[in-house]
């Protein structure tokens, strides 16, 4: 379909198509973030429109000295104790993500992506699954993959970070969930810059091609906190 | 350095670089499209350069990343890592034609769900 006739039914089409044309003339190969309003983008550090494209990042006040920052699961809040200039400990209390909030703000940041790069994603996913495994994830959104070198369970899933499980001595237990996004994503909420099927084959072939750089270039929430979607 | 890895007769192959505005788009290494090699090596080497991870699909099932890329040969040079059970044994390195497996590019990591900074 040419991009006049995308647009009368997808209003981002036009932007996205423009952003695609300045990327090529840029050189960027994935492409530039869409910025959305009322939606923050995350912009990997060395990505080079980062400074126009996403917020610049807030600095504490320089007239008090961080001393601790913790989760409580009791407050479902994180709990911040600072020195003021006059020397006195303060605390005050960060509430944790709420998950219909963070869910909704991801519908909100789904304009972003085109039902066309979905499905050609869709179609990468199914050329890198077994069959069994690529039924599960059109029906659930979900499937697991273990490792043959770690022997950790991944359950890699649509708009959430991954989980990673370990089955030993007969019991499972959830190591962390994994997050991570190329290029960028949108503050408070589980939407990537790609499209969400893009994020999973992502996932998917670092855990495959270098575990240990999965790990490191992801952010490892435990279980209890609200950002592992858990 | 291991010569090639065995590889199939047809040249199948090709990367996929995921991408915010195509989803995905293809490069191939096709020797029978005139400069379509010499394009291809260049926007390998450019990927790498700005610290994309290639990972690629062996013939033998297993997945690994491309470390350097031969732009001259059109091979990826990955590290064969050895098995967990056997960390004494040093890394191989191997080299495998671009036109005969499938690979995968994507972008520097932005991690993901950050806590709030304060």
């Amino acid at each position: 379909m040419s991009t006049e006739g995308l647009e009368r039914f997808d209003a981002f089409a036009g932007l996205r198509t423009r952003l695609g044309a300045l990327a090529d003339l840029a050189g960027e190969w994935a492409g530039i973030p869409m910025p959305l309003d009322g939606h923050p983008l995350v912009i990997e550090p060395t990505f080079p429109g980062r400074s126009v494209l996403a917020p610049p990042e807030q600095e504490p006040p320089s007239d008090v000295k961080p001393r601790a920052c913790f989760w409580s699961t009791y407050r479902r809040c994180d709990i911040l104790i600072w020195e003021d200039r006059r020397g006195k400990i303060e605390c005050g209390l960060i509430p944790g993500m709420h998950h219909f909030a963070q869910d909704l703000q991801t519908v909100g940041a789904s304009a972003a992506w085109g039902v066309e790069q979905e499905a050609r994603a869709i179609q990468l996913l199914a050329t890198k699954l077994s069959h069994y495994a690529f039924v599960r994830y059109m029906l659930t959104g979900m499937f697991l993959e273990t490792s043959e070198r770690s022997g950790i369970t991944y359950a890699f899933r649509r708009l959430r970070p991954t989980v990673a499980i370990t089955t030993r001595n007969d019991s499972v237990r959830i190591l962390c969930a994994l997050c991570m996004h190329p290029i960028a994503y949108y503050a408070r909420s589980w939407a990537g810059a790609m499209c969400p099927t893009a994020d999973v084959i992502a996932h998917l072939m670092m855990m495959r091609g270098d575990e240990h750089m999965y790990w490191r270039r992801c952010n490892q929430h435990p279980s209890w906190r609200p950002e592992a979607g858990l | 350095m291991a010569s090639g890895e065995e590889s199939p007769k047809t040249a199948v192959g090709g990367l996929s670089v995921l991408s915010v505005d195509k989803g995905d788009f293809k490069i191939t290494f096709d020797k029978n499209v005139p400069g379509e090699r010499e394009r291809a090596a260049k926007t390998v080497e450019d990927l790498l350069k700005r610290g994309y991870a290639i990972m690629v699909d062996l013939p033998n099932g297993k997945t690994r990343r491309v470390r350097k890329f031969n732009s001259k040969t059109c091979e990826y040079i990955i590290k064969d890592v050895p098995p967990a059970e056997l960390p004494a044994q040093a890394p191989k390195e191997l080299a495998i034609r671009a036109e005969t497996v499938e690979a995968t590019a994507i972008a520097r990591p932005a991690r993901g769900c950050a806590r709030e900074a304060w």
